[in-house]
């Protein structure tokens, strides 16, 4: 413990230098294993300690696992109705899950701080104990069935144990609470999703490796469900801009994405918001490439009325393309190909709010996001191959597929001009090809 | 770090206090309150966290209910009670100010019309019972009004606008000694 209390601490980067250079020390025989061992003790890495790495990424997941399990047995345990218990017994009983669960986290908080298992498992189990009570006290008394009610209850008070207890696991069963109760009611529930922004920033601070893609990947897609079912629905006023604004969400989470976890961060499972972002990104400018459903139209012309939750969300939508705006202007000399591909799409969203007060005609939406796909999927391909990227190849050739498949069942454009374009574009892609491994083979002979 | 403690010991007092708060309004309800036998038919849906239900359907709310207010899906109002000459309850009125002297429920307006009349939400459409014993009780009720017995009401106590439901009563007895006798019945 003495050594520990003078560990320096030093970043997870700069640790890992470490421990490479170290080992090539040792097999070099410059210093044997004791002093690499020692030399290694000397530090730690910012945020949590070595040890606690070790034990909490193997085991936090299988423990909020387990305490995720035991919570929804609970709950069904006390489903049952034990109504052979009568009233006094009941009540003591709706406390009891409530009170052990506190405890327990009391236990962690007091004794073990630094456990983030403990710290989990104690976070989810309370979140469950709250539900338990709640739901026993009702069963009891007969309290009318108001869900959404209840689920509001259960959101208020579990929402503290998120940053009092810094339970990653009860942040994600919040986003789920928050995405049932904008599947339940359209209603603005989903700007809880922003009380949950600084607790995901306080993950990223102390590089958390798992719980934060979950974290991440979690909120954004109840963000996104939220967002999309509270805007696209049958006589909804939204509806037509639906698309528009499931676009605009998909440019800021890409932007987003870069933005806080740096343009280093493309790893498709750690960078939830970016790879999230393309996926969406991709399949909207699919949707765009058929006619039919594209047209925004005019908020007040429509016959349901605006709702408070629809003028959040047209808020919501511009706070999207300001974000877009600005990460764009703030950070043009940065970005790549790839990145410039996939925030070209946000022209869409630029000519939806054009065609809505100059009426522009569909035929202009569906030419452009076909000919954008064409060329975006096509270079991207080649950055794939340049940069031997895989994923840039792979995520290339999905979409080029996409579209081809699209076109080739698509009944609007007459066969013999399908079959032109097909023929056309195939003959391209062979010329381009040839030209290619003939630069290539130039390019190695002058070599 | 120093306040996270202190904060915490709030959050858990505050998680305590509100099912307390619950219980103590329901209870004040039950023992304060006056009591109204509500006539209903029940069925027996399932809810994923607190189990298995009855949902009550209230005679009292079976025709919409006369008043001059217009009003909206999801306002509040004041349904006034009073006994019909079986000595069941009934909404006599849906008012906007509270009413002076009278037994009230503060209910939410689902749908209706100011001409034809609007119907309201009760608050205590609930009959919580064991995954055993909830179709059982649908399943002999139901059977029971398709006969000849037409006898199946809940008692509901109510104060100052809130109401709670007290019990279950079929044919003048309590639903689980009902169940009981019909087993004995059927053993026969």
């Amino acid at each position: 413990m003495g050594a520990n209390l003078n560990q320096k601490r030093i970043s997870k980067q700069q640790f890992q230098w470490l421990q490479d250079e170290a080992s090539c020390w040792k097999d070099e025989g410059i210093i044997d294993s004791q002093t690499q061992q020692q030399l290694m003790e000397r530090y730690q890495v910012e945020g949590v300690t070595a040890a606690e790495q070790r034990y909490s990424w193997s085991n936090v997941l299988l423990i909020s696992l387990g305490a995720l399990l035991i919570g929804g047995g609970i709950i069904l345990l006390l489903a049952h109705n034990w109504e052979d218990f009568g009233k006094a017994t009941r009540t003591v009983l709706s406390f009891l899950p409530l009170v052990l669960a506190q405890a327990l986290c009391w236990y962690g908080l007091q004794y073990k701080p630094k456990s983030l298992a403990l710290r989990e498992s104690g976070g989810v189990l309370l979140f469950f104990a709250i539900g338990a009570s709640i739901s026993l006290i009702s069963q009891t008394y007969h309290i009318y069935g108001d869900l959404e009610r209840f689920l509001v209850v259960w959101l208020l008070l579990g929402l503290p144990i998120v940053y009092l207890l810094r339970s990653a696991t009860t942040l994600i069963l919040i986003s789920a609470v928050i995405l049932w109760l904008c599947a339940l009611e359209r209603e603005p529930y989903w700007l809880f999703y922003a009380v949950l922004a600084p607790h995901l920033y306080q993950l990223y601070r102390e590089q958390s490796r798992i719980l934060l893609p979950w974290s991440l990947w979690f909120t954004c897609i109840g963000l996104l469900i939220s967002i999309v079912y509270g805007s696209a629905y049958y006589a909804s006023p939204l509806d037509h801009w639906s698309i528009y604004i499931t676009l605009a969400l998909g440019c800021t989470f890409y932007a987003l994405g870069y933005w806080c976890l740096g343009f280093n961060c493309q790893k498709f499972w750690v960078n939830a918001p970016v790879s999230l972002g393309v996926i969406l990104i991709g399949f909207v400018s699919l949707m765009f490439t058929w006619y039919g459903r594209t047209l925004p139209s005019d908020l007040w012309q429509v016959e349901s009325p605006m709702t408070f939750n629809e003028y959040m969300i047209l808020g919501f939508f511009v706070l999207c393309i300001l974000t877009v705006i600005l990460f764009v202007v703030r950070h043009a000399s940065q970005l790549s190909a790839p990145n410039w591909i996939a925030l070209s799409s946000f022209v869409f969203v630029i000519l939806g709010i054009i065609g809505f007060y100059f009426n522009t005609g569909e035929h202009i939406f569906v030419v452009l996001s076909n000919l954008y796909i064409l060329i975006g999927s096509v270079l991207l391909m080649f950055q794939g191959i340049q940069k031997t990227r895989l994923m840039l190849l792979n995520g290339g050739l999905v979409w080029f597929s996409f579209l081809v498949l699209f076109r080739y069942f698509d009944s609007d454009i007459p066969f013999v001009a399908k079959g032109i374009i097909f023929i056309a574009v195939g003959a391209a892609f062979i010329a381009t090809n040839i030209w290619f491994q003939k630069k290539q083979l130039a390019k190695e002979s002058q070599v | 770090m120093k306040l996270t403690k202190p904060l915490v010991l709030i959050l858990f007092i505050i998680q305590l206090a509100v099912p307390a708060y619950m219980i103590y309004e329901q209870r004040t309800v039950l023992s304060e309150g006056v009591v109204y036998k509500f006539k209903t038919r029940p069925i027996d849906p399932l809810d994923p966290f607190r189990g298995h239900y009855v949902t009550l359907r209230f005679e009292a709310n079976t025709d919409p209910i006369a008043t001059s207010e217009y009003l909206r899906k999801g306002d509040w109002v004041y349904a006034v009670l009073s006994e019909d000459k079986d000595g069941f309850a009934q909404i006599s009125q849906l008012v906007l100010e509270e009413p002076q002297n009278k037994d009230f429920i503060k209910a939410e307006v689902s749908w209706g019309s100011l001409d034809r009349g609007y119907y309201v939400r009760l608050p205590f459409n609930r009959y919580y019972a064991s995954e055993d014993t909830a179709p059982q009780i649908e399943k002999a009720v139901w059977r029971r009004q398709r006969d000849e017995v037409d006898n199946v009401y809940a008692e509901v106590s109510v104060l100052e606008g809130k109401a709670t439901l007290k019990k279950l009563y079929v044919n003048e007895l309590a639903i689980r000694d009902y169940l009981e006798q019909e087993v004995k019945n059927n053993n026969k």
